[in-house]
């Protein structure tokens, strides 16, 4: 399949991003550095990379939930509906009424764990119907409508009767369905998902990711889909952007990607995982030494360079800027950059 | 070659109260399991969560007694001992042979004992040895699993996830066991920990001959390290066959559903799969009658729901299907053939 062109007009644009933690008796961690993202109407990107590479942070920055010792160094974050002037997320107060308006309206998440945004004690219906009576103002006889049409569409058998569930009664892939429901009530414009098939079998995985990309046809909205799994990646990604310890080291066309990964790490990453492969063609796997160094112990200049197997004199020296690898595919790599050789990518 | 362990016939049926006066519930955890792992063997289980595959291991290695049926271990150079007949005293021995090791290293490892308390103790339980000897014995196989000698003084806190996971597996291996049942032990790693994991475990075979039985839900991480596979459906069995023959050519159309719904890392595979990934399993507690199955299947017909289907050979894989002669199901391997097509029996 050849790649998507782009729209021009990006719906979010995330640029040169940095997010720190305060502590009170510790330096400030720097947990995401100069992060640059854009999402289109009707196309997904994905967040890839190992737990702690700050993923869930920069998701979670696009609608200012991250803890109150959270900061926004710099950067901007500037969404623009279609509908609106754009604004800059970065620069408005969590609670502000401005963001409050986005959130949950324009921009919705659904996470992991489906009952940290279901509350337990009210009926998954009753939940849904609140949400359109908020942002549709519609009378509950008729969200309740739309409530049962909404849940139908996601995929909820018999929507009517489970309308008056409580969340504790469904199974988990039935309460992914639900929230999903609640987060399409208000029509957003941009879906975060952050690992929303994690905790279920494949099988439920597999439906919901198809769910995921029918909604996305029907509704035209642009989806950050963060996943620690390549496979998934492949599966929904258009665009994928690879992190590790708070640096995306590698961007661009899913397509391009997975063909000619360019960063040592994204390289290491895909050998890391068993191919479906018949034994005589099966290899064994070459994972990287050692484990991610924790934000606070980031090696100076390129983040990787204590791990990787391809380090020579400017890396531990100075971050690498984005080299280009073909169209809209780039990396951070010194070994891109023009005098260096080219990184090999092993057969 | 004979077994070096195999389980015949064994049920497991939990019973429990729904709330203090609530009735009696039972649940069927394991129907009439059989399978056998040959020495030198690593046989994976899979299946969807609640499919019984714990169940299975804790059956095996006696942590819960089976409602019926038995388990039979053949030690080598000693006549056949069936586990389920011992009492816990007579069960003693033969848990050296037999460990397990758990998902969750965190769980499983007490964060009170340091990490030589927690290796060594296996080894004082069964009085093997003490002082000089125990030492090395602990520091020997740590170092094995990778774990430097200087880090054993430290509690579990200290250590990564992949390290906890390595410091589990050298509890499980510093009894020389013949028989490692690795439950989900690789799932909750980060894929660069998993991949060292899964390579650590393959040399730790060859170098202690061991045999594995592996339980996990990832059939990717399956067809690499396994030679056969049981796949199990609400406590059934309804599939075993080498690993290359089951990804090649399932023939049992939940086996079909667990290849179909892995995802592959190479998005020019993508639009391959097509929707025949469907329905969630039915809660324990209402098992279908017939083949257990019968409720997500695409090809079910009234013999289906009404006839449970045993386990028979077809080729090279036993498999309980009414149909699977016939059957033409779509394997995992880059072009195995797309085409379904379907024959009544
Ligand atoms: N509340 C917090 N306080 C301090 N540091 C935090 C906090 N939340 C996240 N971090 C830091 O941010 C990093 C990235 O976290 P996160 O985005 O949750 O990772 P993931 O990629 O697994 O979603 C963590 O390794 C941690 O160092
Ligand atoms: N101690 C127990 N009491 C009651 N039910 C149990 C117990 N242990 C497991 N079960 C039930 O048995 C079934 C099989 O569980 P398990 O073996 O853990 O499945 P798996 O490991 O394949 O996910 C599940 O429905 C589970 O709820
Ligand atoms: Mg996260
Ligand atoms: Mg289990």
């Amino acid at each position: 399949m050849p790649p998507t062109p782009m729209a021009d007009k990006p719906l979010l644009k995330i640029e040169d991003v940095e997010i720190a933690f305060s502590s009170p008796d510790e330096a400030d961690i720097v947990a995401v550095r100069q992060v640059d993202l854009s999402l289109y109407p009707g196309k997904t990107l994905c967040l890839v990379g190992e737990s702690g590479c700050g993923k869930s942070v920069t998701a979670r920055a696009v609608l200012r939930l991250n803890d109150q010792n959270s900061l926004i160094r710099c950067g901007r974050i500037r969404f623009s509906p279609s509908d609106g002037e754009t604004v800059d997320i970065a620069a408005l107060k969590p609670d502000s009424l401005a963001m409050r308006k986005i959130r949950g309206n324009q921009i919705s998440m659904i996470f992991q764990e489906p009952m940290s945004s279901l509350s337990p004690v009210h009926t998954v219906g009753d939940q849904i119907d609140e949400m359109i009576m908020l942002h549709e103002g519609l009378k509950p006889k008729d969200a309740r409508e739309r409530t049962v049409a909404l849940l139908d569409q996601v995929g909820v058998p018999g929507p009517r009767e489970r309308a008056n569930s409580y969340p504790f009664q469904l199974s988990g892939g039935l309460r992914q369905r639900a929230m999903i429901a609640m987060a399409l009530a208000c029509k957003p414009n941009l879906l975060i998902a952050d690992e929303p098939t994690t905790a279920l079998d494949v099988t439920t995985q597999a439906q919901i990711l198809d769910l995921l990309k029918e909604l996305q046809e029907e509704y035209g909205m642009a989806m950050l889909f963060i996943t620690h799994d390549l496979g998934v990646v492949a599966e929904i990604a258009d665009e994928v952007a690879v992190m590790y310890l708070g640096d995306v080291v590698e961007q661009g066309n899913v397509f391009d990607v997975f063909r000619a990964p360019s960063h040592p790490y994204t390289q290491a990453l895909m050998r890391s995982i068993p191919t479906i492969a018949r034994k005589k063609e099966r290899q064994r796997l070459s994972p990287i030494k050692g484990t991610v160094p924790s934000a606070k112990d980031r090696p100076e200049g390129c983040a990787f360079t204590s791990r990787c197997p391809y380090a020579f004199e400017p890396c531990a020296g100075m971050m690498p800027g984005r080299t280009s690898v073909s169209g809209n595919h780039v990396a951070r790599c010194h070994l891109l950059t023009e005098n260096a050789r080219k990184a090999e990518v092993p057969a | 070659m004979t077994a070096l362990l195999s389980v015949e016939n064994v049920s497991k049926t939990f019973s429990f109260r729904s709330g203090w006066f609530g009735p009696l519930t039972t649940l069927d955890a394991l129907c009439d399991v059989t399978l056998s792992v040959a020495p030198g063997e690593t046989l994976a289980v899979v299946g969807e969560s609640g499919c019984g595959k714990t169940t299975l291991g804790r059956s095996i290695v006696r942590a819960q007694p089976v409602t019926a049926g038995k388990v039979t271990y053949r030690p080598p150079g000693h006549d056949p001992v069936e586990l389920t007949a011992l009492d816990k005293r007579a069960m003693k021995p033969w848990r050296r042979d037999i460990r397990m090791i758990f998902q969750d290293p965190m769980s499983s490892l007490n964060p009170h004992m340091r990490v030589f308390d927690i290796v060594a103790e296996p080894l004082r339980i069964h009085r093997l040895a003490r002082g000089q000897e125990l030492e090395e014995r602990v520091a020997g196989v740590l170092e094995k699993v990778g774990i430097p000698r200087d880090a054993m003084g430290r509690y579990p806190h200290a250590f990564s996830g992949g390290q906890r996971q390595r410091i589990g597996i050298a509890r499980a291996l510093v009894l020389d066991p013949k028989l490692v049942i690795a439950d989900e032990a690789v799932s909750a790693l980060d894929v660069s920990i998993q991949a060292q994991v899964l390579n650590l475990l393959e040399d730790l075979k060859d170098e202690f001959g061991l045999t594995y039985i592996f339980i996990s839900h990832d059939l990717g991480v399956v067809n690499y390290i396994a030679d056969r596979v049981v796949v199990m459906y609400l406590g059934h069995v309804v599939e075993n066959a080498p690993t290359e023959a089951l990804f090649e050519r399932p023939r049992h159309p939940y086996t079909e559903i667990l290849l179909e719904a892995l995802p592959i890392a190479d998005p020019a595979r993508r639009m391959r799969r097509a929707k025949t990934v469907r329905g969630e399993i039915p809660y324990l507690g209402s098992r279908p009658t017939g083949c257990p199955f019968h409720t997500r299947c695409r090809f079910a017909e009234d013999r289906c729901r009404t006839e449970k289907p045993a386990l028979r050979k077809v080729g090279e894989t036993e498999v309980a299907c009414h149909f699977a002669e016939t059957l033409e199901l779509k394997g995992a391997y880059g072009d195995a053939p797309a085409t379904r097509t379907f024959a009544k029996a």
